[in-house]
């Protein structure tokens, strides 16, 4: 086996997350896995040697991912909202009490727009630098950076209504 | 989104310097209320990635299976691809992942022998390779403190786990500094005993990965444990 196929399969652990981070489902992950690997195989020629594989991958999942959600009919809800929008202060909203279940993160974050979805999946649960994201999402690091600060409030205020409902 | 918000991730990610980083670091004593919101920002990365890494446990599916195996026969390698200087590298967590080979079919009897071998015997055991030596020298000292998420000496724990009930309680592992394999080790009263290691003949190492038949059934039944279950357990170690 080439190095190169074997550094292809040393991301999959790292790529089913992304997977999974962006679909919410095991079984759409490990689809999309697949079709990215089908890719990545498919355009091996393009891939640069000496280049980070994992952010070429991760790429390649991205747009995947995109292409994907066209096929389906559903637009990516991306949102574009990467100014500041107010002064306040940061709020003192409940810490949380006591952990949530994994189905309730998972849900909070797959109700996050797409684009937050994919810097949560890269920075929070893959380990990826905020440079690294902006690499592989091809958006500049600002955006990334609020992106990822929306994100957090957004899943934060999800689960915070789901322990006032219940 | 407030500016606040804009602040305290420029800082989470690095990017503030200068006075600008000397102002948060001072607000950040002055305020409680910044300092709340910073702890929680870190509380719910390691909430977000715990959920994320569930997918660890799952099997690959048929079809992305069968893609990987041909892969790593070589079968789907474009005659383009690129081939890169250094040393080579084995992709260890595909043992535990893809369905048990020839060699497997004694597993069972080869971790007992493995455990002995890792817990059992002085260090001048034969150990083969960098990820066994990891794995007898530190895993079980690591099992007693280091909380789940968090990487030291290059080993990782991804989940702590146990039944309703019971005191054993187990803890799945992977070795980050040998690409990522997996373990697990089960404690019932002061020390940890190596469940699950497994090793592939003539390969330079291929432990079990976290969905191994042997991990995956010293798992049945078990709840993985929140947090701050876990910390409750490790502060008693």
């Amino acid at each position: 086996m080439q190095d190169w196929t074997a550094d292809i399969l040393d991301c999959i652990p790292r790529l089913r997350r992304f997977a999974y981070t962006l679909t919410g489902d095991t079984s759409d992950a490990d689809d999309l896995v697949q079709i990215c690997l089908e890719k990545a195989l498919r355009k091996s020629s393009q891939y640069t040697d000496g280049g980070d594989i994992g952010i070429w991958l991760f790429k390649i999942m991205r747009n995947a991912f995109i292409d994907e959600k066209r096929a389906d009919g559903r637009k990516p809800n991306f949102v574009e909202l990467d100014h500041p929008t107010s002064m306040a202060q940061p709020d003192a909203a409940p810490a949380p009490d006591t952990m949530f279940a994994h189905g309730e993160v998972m849900a909070a974050i797959t109700a996050l727009p797409e684009d937050q979805r994919m810097v949560v999946a890269l920075i929070l649960v893959n380990g990826h630098s905020y440079k690294e994201a902006a690499q592989i999402l091809d958006v500049p690091l600002g955006t990334v950076m609020s992106r990822l600060a929306r994100a957090r409030r957004r899943v934060e205020d999800k689960l915070a209504a789901e322990r006032r409902i219940a | 989104m407030t500016i606040m918000d804009d602040l305290i991730e420029r800082y989470l990610a690095g990017s503030l310097e200068g006075d600008a980083l000397k102002d948060f670091e001072k607000r950040r004593e002055e305020d409680p209320v910044l300092e709340e919101r910073l702890l929680r920002c870190r509380e719910m990365e390691s909430v977000i990635r715990n959920a994320a890494q569930e997918i660890d446990a799952v099997p690959l599916s048929a079809d992305l299976q069968a893609l990987v195996q041909k892969v790593e026969r070589g079968k789907h390698i474009a005659v383009t691809a690129p081939v890169r200087s250094g040393g080579a590298k084995v992709s260890n967590w595909l043992a535990g992942l893809l369905p048990p080979p020839v060699w497997a079919t004694g597993a069972a009897l080869a971790a007992s022998a493995l455990a002995f071998v890792l817990f059992g015997l002085p260090s001048k055991a034969p150990l083969k390779n960098e990820a066994i030596v990891l794995a007898g020298a530190n895993v079980s000292a690591l099992a007693d403190y280091l909380p789940s998420g968090a990487v030291e000496d290059g080993v990782t724990f991804t989940g702590s786990f146990q039944r309703d009930g019971e005191t054993i309680i187990c803890r799945v592992f992977q070795i980050k500094a040998a690409d990522t394999p997996s373990g697990l080790v089960c404690a019932d009263g002061a020390d940890w005993t190596l469940v699950a290691f497994t090793e592939r003949p003539k390969q330079a190492y291929s432990p079990a990965g976290t969905r191994s038949d042997l991990i995956e059934a010293h798992l049945v039944g078990m709840a993985r444990l929140s947090p701050t279950d876990e910390a409750v357990f490790l502060a008693k170690r």
